[in-house]
């Protein structure tokens, strides 16, 4: 508990105000840095806040999906051991008001200073894969190396409405999303140069219902009985164009859980050879903020409300992804995310600037 | 034909208002009465309460960018009168009128303009107490 040099003699402009009143201008504050500092100002100050979880409703009103939240824990090593509650019930509650409001207040600051970037971990499947290993999945996340374009390619389709769906890996639990890219794939080693696309795009965000997913990667299937969706975006027009394309979601949402789901709906190119249709990818980034190893969530709770677990000893986002985690699959290297097919254009004898459009 | 309702300040003075400007009073909505007594509340304010339902009434579009210039400038008081008429509009239950106050504070308190008895009389210590209590929360 804080000792407060200036014990608030009850000139407060506070004491004016009906305590609803006080509480609904406290409201207004949307920087988590203004509540904290009013909670310093005077014992009336910080007991307002903490007794309205204000910090709480700003994170909610920021992001609506901690509405799944129901309990806040924190610990300062990585076994994540609950602190004892002990004491009357008058106490406990005083306890988690001040642990929700410490925890709030570092999420709602962490949501507005951690650093953009991107945040795939890693492929976990593909709904179907025409080629495995070389048209997997893994190639989404890596640019063309070696002698061969780098791309995913479902199986083919007579039915153009049939949809596929990639599942990914964020870098942690919680995982604020701003925007996907994605680069459907032209074959320009066929007659024409098809580009492979979908009509639209839809993203599914969430969490593993059990602790440990293990997916076998030639498994082909959407594994929804793995998975709780848990926000679901509207579906985004996507154009048959061989370029990185944006879609930016309305509001940036937070993926608890760290999973994410890219349904490719609708199927626009037929493959000359076999007159089925196929969806090709070639890249896929997730941008936004990570806001691991600080946070993480408990999501197999029978109750259905996670837990919401501050990690003391972190107050940084983490750090870069060592390269050296990188799966490596039959003749494909894992490299820089920067480093540009020179190599392949040379070789497969393509006109740069086309290729990249 | 519309009725017309008296508000009496708690200086005993009344103010006549029509009935569409004031029945943006919740409190007024539900009175059974078209004379209506606030307690607490003295003529200057009151006076100001009922400039604004006027304003309100005969204006059909809030979203109206002169209105909500007019809005700006009603808002901008000293914050003794600010405090007061949150009081008033509370007690009224006036949510816009309301919501566009304490919206008002709080904009004052994000700028810092907002003046308390502590931070007319900020100690040295103030800042640093902020920035300790900043630090201990991991920002």
């Amino acid at each position: 508990m804080l000792e407060f040099i200036h014990t608030a003699p009850c000139m407060d402009w506070l004491n004016g105000l009906e305590p609803d009143m006080s509480v609904k201008v406290l409201t207004c504050l949307d920087n988590p840095k203004d509540l904290v500092r009013i909670s310093t100002v005077s014992c009336t100050w910080r007991q307002i806040v903490v007794e309205n979880g204000l910090c709480k409703k700003l994170c909610l009103r920021m992001f609506p999906q901690l509405s799944r939240v129901g309990h806040v824990i924190e610990s300062n090593n990585s076994d994540a051991k609950d602190y004892a509650e002990v004491g009357s019930s008058n106490s406990k509650e005083w306890d988690t008001l001040e642990r929700e409001h410490r925890v709030y207040a570092f999420l709602a600051h962490a949501c507005t200073s951690f650093p953009e970037g991107d945040c795939i971990s890693k492929a976990i499947s593909a709904s179907s894969t025409d080629n495995y290993p070389e048209e997997s999945i893994e190639h989404t996340l890596v640019f063309s190396v070696a002698r061969r374009a780098s791309y995913w390619s479902s199986k083919g389709q007579k039915n153009p409405a049939v949809p596929e769906m990639l599942t990914y890996k964020l870098k942690s639990d919680f995982v604020i999303i701003t925007e996907i890219n994605i680069h459907p794939f032209k074959a320009y080693f066929q007659h024409g140069s098809p580009i492979y696309s979908a009509r639209g795009v839809r993203f599914r965000m969430g969490h593993a219902k059990f602790p440990i997913v293990e997916i076998d990667p030639m498994e082909e299937s959407c594994h929804d009985d793995k998975f709780e969706w848990t926000h679901t975006s509207q579906v985004f027009p996507m154009a048959q164009k061989n370029c990185l394309q944006t879609f930016k979601l309305p509001e940036p949402v937070l993926c608890i859980g760290g999973f994410l789901q890219i349904e490719l709906v609708g199927r626009v190119q037929r493959q000359e050879m076999d007159d089925l249709f196929y969806i090709c990818v070639s890249h896929v980034q997730v941008k936004g903020k990570s806001l691991g190893p600080a946070f993480s969530v408990e999501t197999n709770v029978p109750s259905g409300l996670f837990v919401l677990k501050r990690q003391t000893k972190f107050n940084q986002p983490s750090l870069p992804e060592n390269e050296s985690n990188a799966i490596s699959t039959g003749d494909l290297e894992r490299h820089g995310r920067e480093m540009l097919p020179i190599v392949n254009v040379l070789r497969a004898n393509v006109d740069f600037e086309e290729y990249y459009e | 034909m519309s009725r017309v309702f008296k508000l009496k300040s708690s200086d005993n003075e009344t103010f006549e208002v029509e009935e569409a400007a004031a029945l943006l009073s919740e409190t007024i909505k539900s009175s059974s009465s078209t004379e209506i007594t606030v307690p607490n509340v003295k003529a200057e304010i009151l006076g100001k309460v009922v400039e604004w339902c006027n304003k309100h009434a005969e204006s059909e579009d809030t979203k109206d960018q002169l209105i909500k210039e007019w809005d700006a400038e009603f808002v901008s008081v000293d914050q003794h009168v600010l405090f007061k008429l949150i009081t008033a509009a509370d007690y009224l239950q006036i949510k816009e009128l309301v919501d566009q106050l304490t919206q008002r504070v709080g904009d004052m308190i994000k700028a810092k303009t907002l003046k308390t008895v502590e931070m007319t009389y900020p100690t040295f210590n103030v800042e640093r107490e902020v920035q300790e209590e900043l630090k201990s929360l991991g920002f």
